[in-house]
């Protein structure tokens, strides 16, 4: 990580930059191994927010007080954590509680001007150039967080695209009122409830502008050299914004309209598959990919936009996902179930 | 929890979730707590989609924050 020329580290300017965002009282959830994060909890919570509190998702671990927070299944968690939570108990807190959380702090591959979020992949689904860690709680979260941060250490075009190659957190999706037209009432951000960006060179809070939104400058050193009309908000337009050197500050990112998200997620393009980057699979795992392809496109591609318009739980599909051995993976076989070893668990 | 659940939540996310908190978690109480009748009965069922298992644990004051609890359980008299 770049250490800034004035002395301190990209990792500590967004540390503090989140910080100032948090009040007392508030509920938070970052991710796992999220050091920077942790960074910007702690000190608030000591200094000026004394009711502050915060989970790593995945780890269940509660207000870890040392500054670093090791991946998932690392014991040594437990050691600085004030409380641990089991799995099933994150994934109840993350899915089902509208507004449990004040705030998620999410990173991202790509974002672009609509606050949407790609952790999935760079490039063509089915033909990826980088594969990233996959959406996780991230689709949730930003539904149902009241607000949530994108942070981001990277600040060039690679990152701050014009649209994101794979939404797998929804911002303002298309912009304008698109995410409140297209997303369930359940589901729909409440007043306030906005993405904003904390990067290496503007601030958490994006100012709104009509539909889209850009990145006001707050890096002391950047700011100087930004120009004026780019640290304000700029109107969307069709127009293709003049090219703005790598690592200047403020990026509402050119304007190409993103095709619409239930199209490009619900479309059939989706469910045809070419051939896959498959370099990190092995073949069992292409096997069920292409069993579960053929399922979904079967049995849920027909009844998606359905079950989530009237907030229907989809009985119908539990016996099918159950007959393909997709639930309750623990289960041994002497007892009925698919006896699935850690690898299966991961894959499914 | 990778490849199945980004498949069906490319078309659903609903779906998805379906498949994801039915796929782990919820029935290991019973796999590692109950009575080998229990086992019998319910893990079958349970992994063929036959029924749905879900955490009915709440108390008033603490919702599903399980840790906060002040209810007990123990062997009776």
């Amino acid at each position: 990580m770049p250490v800034a020329t004035n002395g301190f580290a990209l990792g500590e300017m967004l540390a503090i930059l989140l910080s100032r965002d948090m009040a007392d009282g508030e509920k938070a959830i970052v991710g796992t191994n999220s050091d920077i994060q942790v960074a910007a909890c702690n000190p608030r919570r000591q200094r000026q927010a004394p009711h502050l509190w915060w989970v790593s998702g995945p780890g269940g671990m509660t207000n870890p007080t040392e500054g670093i927070v090791r991946p998932a299944a690392d014991a040594e968690n437990i050691a600085v954590a004030q409380a641990v939570m089991d799995l099933p108990q994150m994934i109840d807190f993350i899915d089902w509680q509208v507004h449990f959380f004040d705030f998620a702090i999410l990173g991202a591959l790509q974002t672009d001007r609509f606050g949407n979020i790609n952790t999935v992949c760079i490039g063509d689904h089915a033909k990826p150039r980088l594969r990233g860690p996959g959406t996780v709680g991230i689709s949730a979260l930003c539904g149902l967080s009241r607000r949530f941060y994108i942070m981001m250490t990277r600040h060039d075009r690679g990152a701050f695209v014009p649209k994101v190659d794979f939404i797998c957190g929804a911002g303002h999706l298309d912009g304008g009122t698109f995410a409140h037209r297209s997303r369930p009432a359940r589901r729909r951000p409440a007043p306030g409830g906005d993405p904003a960006w904390a990067s290496s060179t503007s601030s958490p809070r994006a100012r709104p502008c009509a539909s889209s939104r850009c990145m006001r400058a707050s890096h002391p050193k950047k700011c100087a050299t930004t120009p004026a009309s780019t640290s304000s908000c700029r109107r969307r337009s069709n127009a293709r914004p003049p090219p703005t050197p790598k690592s200047s500050s403020c990026c509402a990112a050119p304007s190409t309209r993103p095709a619409c998200w239930r199209a490009s997620f619900r479309g059939q393009g989706q469910l045809k598959d070419p051939e896959m980057n498959n370099y990190h699979f092995e073949e069992h795992h292409l096997l069920l990919r292409d069993q579960v392809r053929k399922m979904v496109e079967k049995h849920v591609a027909p009844i998606a936009s359905e079950i989530d318009e009237n907030n229907r739980f989809p009985e119908e599909l539990v016996e099918i996902f159950g007959d393909m051995g997709l639930l309750q993976l623990w289960v041994p076989q002497e007892y009925g179930g698919p006896g699935a070893g850690p690898s299966r668990r991961c894959a499914s | 929890m990778c490849i199945v659940k980004e498949e069906i939540a490319k078309v659903s996310e609903s779906a998805a979730l379906l498949a994801a908190n039915n796929s782990f978690g919820l029935i290991l109480p019973i796999l590692n707590f109950g009575t080998e009748e229990q086992k019998r009965h319910y893990l079958g069922l349970a992994a063929k989609g036959r029924t749905l298992t879900s955490v009915a644990i709440t108390e008033a004051g603490t919702g599903s924050d399980v840790s906060s609890m002040k209810t007990r359980a123990g062997e009776g008299r």
